[in-house]
């Protein structure tokens, strides 16, 4: 695989299960080093930096992730000292979730989690999506990763994130990975994964004009949303 | 700090009991290996004591070799003898007491297996229930301690009855007149020994047990103390926070920050504070003071024996048995002291067995039919979780057409799966009731009821066994079926790929040759799974959430498969899926605001679903310019 990503620049990963798009994800983060050949970060090996170091670049928000039992602000924080709170409510605003923040009996100091506070909060499974996002946001680091960030989301909830994207992105190289084809309207590039390779490569409309296996899947997603389309999977 | 509760002794003996006749019902054999060994370990001292002492005797008297040899003979021999017979007691009674741990959760699980779901659910339950297993985590109170109690008991009651014995002859035998030590004989002698050995040996146990009011009043503190333990001091070996706690730094920005500040069992927390300063010292007293009864015992016996009263041997003999007898004594009242702390901790446990179940008491059978006709209807049903205020379902007023497709869809809290909770009658309505054809739901026999649906929750839960096991939801099938279903759920081509075809384990829990599946297959087997149950209603619940695009396409193009004659309900945040659907519930702040076919509701546009809609559907249709 050769792939170049230009500072600031959007990027979507898109593809079927198991063609490898987290695979690239961690390979990117440096969570996984290549079997063959390089990754490298303005021009040199990532293995040569101090991998602890070269996390610090991104901030991520995987499919699985870790909620900490601890109140909301070190949630975002990820710091039990030194919480900029100005900035933790900033974030939080700007992921969506001071609405369900606010309506808690603490706040930002609110406890998540019932496994050691006995009254802490537990959040659905969509909040907890956006709380990771805050943090993401918090950490702000100069590449934003997305992997299938809205899938726990109602259709309302996920339209905002996508709304939200440009300004979450503002001034950072962004890598969204999803299934919903949706997203790819906010990325200057999209990368069609198959069988571990980039199988195409463009934007959302020279893609559908390539009629590859992304206009394909393009076509699949948005049948049923088109007038008479239920009747299209007959064929 | 908690205070345990200060219970009666009749409390706390009855307490136990309770406790005890829970576990002879599961493990008699506890009970009876524990008594004897007992029995055993708490008389065989005697039996040691009784032969030194004949022996010294006889060496301190008449030197008779052969009399030496029939002696020691006889020693070696019960000493062999004592401890064969204690290793084979110890051998019993280990076996017998580990069986018991592996039941100790059996006692547990088999209430909440019995419990109506909406206890489960109570948070007052989860926290019931954790509690007691902490404090049974940090110092085995509790079920387990009532085990540990009864052989404690046991030991010290026979302790004393034969120390009494050996050490009765000790009071009755006379020092000879003639010596100068013969006021020794004098009956104020034997009463103030004894009552001054008694007083000591009281004083001792009630030292130890006000040494463990300390450690048992830190329960709560220990309890807290562990459950942070628990969760970041074994954070890091979750493999699904592996890529997270690296990206944030998490173990050293917050894990460790948090494990060196909670010092609940540190060299700097009160309870080792408690233990150099108070506890320490009550420890201290306990174990002097007993030391003082043995140097009280020497006094007197030694007296005696001086005195002439009895021989050297006997010496060893009443020294031995009357230390023995105290400490019998000192067992049985740190065990009451015991008792009573158990009590405090058992009451918890007391409380989670008796928790009522009011649920399902019904018990008309449901008709079976092979028609499948079955109506449910929620006539304006609202309902609200249990210790909370506000309404989670308000005013609902559904008729189910039987062999409809029914889409349910709304916003992330907006009632839909309390919606088919309540249809599961897994919880009840707080207003309104639900009937199948015609009649309250309550009134039927829960099983049967649940019979007439199968359900694919979001949070469904594959089990590491055979894949056809896992959607039998049995040990014994039909293959033939369980491949119909699989396939029909879109799992086929993945079942040719298994060496093991319906035999292949899922997930290496068991079978270290067993299949990892990605959480799409997973939802696929679920899926199967409800299918395999055939029952006349099935309620999916975002099925294809883990699905790609074409996986979710298969799904949709086999739902005639898969939906069949079946009443079919459909929850998810695809809205693509309500195309396929008869009609559609539009849920919004627990009410149903908007219910039709699609094309009636998307033409509403200043509807809820307009906007749900829209909001999805904007990104796939060209819009005509």
């Amino acid at each position: 695989m050769n792939l170049t990503i230009k500072p600031g620049e959007k990027l979507a990963i898109v593809g079927l299960n198991g063609a490898g798009k987290t695979t690239l994800v961690k390979l990117l983060c440096g969570f996984l080093d290549p079997t063959e050949g390089r990754v490298l970060l303005n021009g040199e090996d990532i293995r040569k930096y101090n991998r602890r170091d070269y996390y610090d670049l991104f901030s991520a928000v995987f499919q699985d992730f870790s909620v900490l039992e601890a109140s909301v602000a070190v949630n975002v924080a990820q710091n039990v000292d030194n919480i900029d709170e100005n900035r933790v409510r900033l974030c939080i605003e700007k992921a969506g979730l001071t609405e369900k923040v606010n309506s808690l009996p603490a706040g930002i100091d609110s406890k998540i989690g019932r496994q050691i506070y006995e009254d802490g909060v537990e959040l659905s499974g969509g909040q907890t999506q956006i709380l990771m996002l805050a943090r993401a946001l918090y950490k702000d680091g100069a590449v934003l990763v997305l992997d299938e960030p809205t899938a726990a989301l109602d259709p309302i909830a996920e339209n905002d994130i996508y709304h939200k994207y440009s300004e979450m992105t503002k001034g950072k190289t962004s890598l969204f990975i999803s299934h919903r084809l949706a997203s790819t309207r906010f990325c200057d590039r999209i990368l069609f994964l198959e069988n571990g390779e980039i199988a195409e490569e463009g934007t959302h409309e020279s893609l559908l004009a390539w009629g590859g296996g992304y206009a394909k899947l393009f076509e699949v997603q948005s049948r049923y949303y088109k007038e008479g389309g239920e009747n299209n999977g007959e064929d | 700090m908690e205070k345990t509760d200060k219970l009666t002794v009749m409390e706390s003996w009855k307490s136990n009991l309770r406790a005890w006749k829970i576990w002879w019902q599961m493990c008699p054999g506890v009970f009876i290996s524990k008594f004897v060994y007992s029995v055993f370990n708490a008389a065989s001292p005697y039996v040691t004591i009784y032969f030194s002492a004949r022996l010294l005797e006889e060496l301190a008297g008449r030197r008779d070799s052969e009399q030496l040899m029939r002696w020691i003979i006889l020693i070696l021999a019960v000493e062999a003898m004592r401890k064969l017979m204690g290793g084979i007691l110890s051998h019993l009674t280990a076996y017998e007491q580990l069986s018991a741990k592996k039941m100790d959760d059996r006692i547990y699980m088999k209430k909440m297996l019995q419990l109506d779901y909406a206890d489960i659910d109570r948070q007052y339950v989860y926290d019931l229930y954790s509690q007691i297993i902490q404090t049974e985590n940090w110092a085995g109170w509790g079920m387990r301690r009532s085990l540990d109690i009864f052989e404690k008991m046991v030991c010290g009651v026979i302790r004393m009855l034969c120390g009494i014995g050996l050490s009765v002859s000790l009071f009755i035998q006379r020092v000879p007149e003639s010596s100068t030590l013969a006021g020794l004989n004098h009956p104020i002698f034997i009463v103030v020994i004894i009552v001054l050995m008694l007083i000591i040996a009281l004083a001792a146990p009630a030292c130890r047990n006000r040494g463990n009011d300390y450690w048992n009043s830190y329960a709560e503190e220990a309890r807290f103390g562990n459950r942070y333990f628990s969760f970041f001091g074994f954070m890091s070996g979750d493999r699904k926070r592996a890529l997270d706690i690296r990206m944030y730094r998490q173990q050293e920005k917050v894990c460790s920050v948090y494990m060196e500040r909670v010092n609940s069992f540190g060299v700097k927390s009160i309870m080792a504070k408690w233990a150099r300063g108070i506890m320490g010292f009550w420890y201290v007293a306990s174990v002097g003071v007993s030391v003082i009864l043995t140097g009280i015992v020497y006094l007197f016996v030694c007296l005696k024996a001086w005195g002439g009263a009895f021989g050297v041997g006997s010496v060893t003999q009443y020294v031995g048995a009357i230390t023995n007898l105290f400490q019998g004594i000192a067992q049985f009242i740190e065990t009451l002291g015991e008792m009573r702390a158990n009590a405090g901790f058992l009451k918890p446990c007391y409380e989670f067995f008796d928790i009522p179940n009011n649920m399902y008491q019904g018990s008309l059978t449901t008709e079976k039919r092979s028609d499948r006709q079955y109506e449910v209807e929620f006539k304006d049903v609202s309902f609200k979780y249990p210790g909370t205020d506000a309404w989670a379902l308000r005013h609902v007023n559904m008729k189910f057409k039987v062999g409809n497709r029914l889409a349910v869809v709304g916003m992330n809290g907006s009632g839909k799966t309390t919606f088919i909770k309540l249809l599961c009658r897994l919880y009840d309505p707080t207003e309104g009731e639900i009937l199948l054809n015609g009649i309250d739901i309550r009134k039927y026999k829960y099983d049967d009821y649940i019979d007439i649906f199968s359900v694919v929750f979001q949070d469904f839960q594959l089990m590491a066994l055979p894949l056809g096991e896992n959607v039998a939801g049995g040990a014994e099938y039909d293959e033939e079926q369980v491949k119909r279903c699989l396939e029909d759920a879109g799992f086929d081509k993945r079942l040719e790929a298994m060496t093991a075809g319906l035999d292949t384990y899922l997930y290496k829990d068991i079978d270290k040759e067993g299949v990892e599946v990605s959480g799409g297959e997973a939802q696929k087997i679920a899926i199967a799974r409800a299918l395999y149950k055939d029952a006349p209603f099935i309620i999916l619940d975002e099925p294809t959430a883990a699905l790609d695009p074409i996986a979710e396409a298969e799904i949709y193009n086999k739902f005639n498969n898969i939906a069949g004659d079946k009443t079919a309900i459909y929850i998810s945040h695809r809205l693509s899926s309500c195309k396929f659907c008869d009609e559609i519930a539009v849920f919004h702040e627990g009410s149903v605001i908007q219910q039709g076919t699609h094309e009636e509701l998307v033409a509403e546009e200043n509807g809820k679903y307009y906007e749900l809609w829209n909001a999805q559907a904007q990104y796939y249709v060209e819009k005509d310019a």
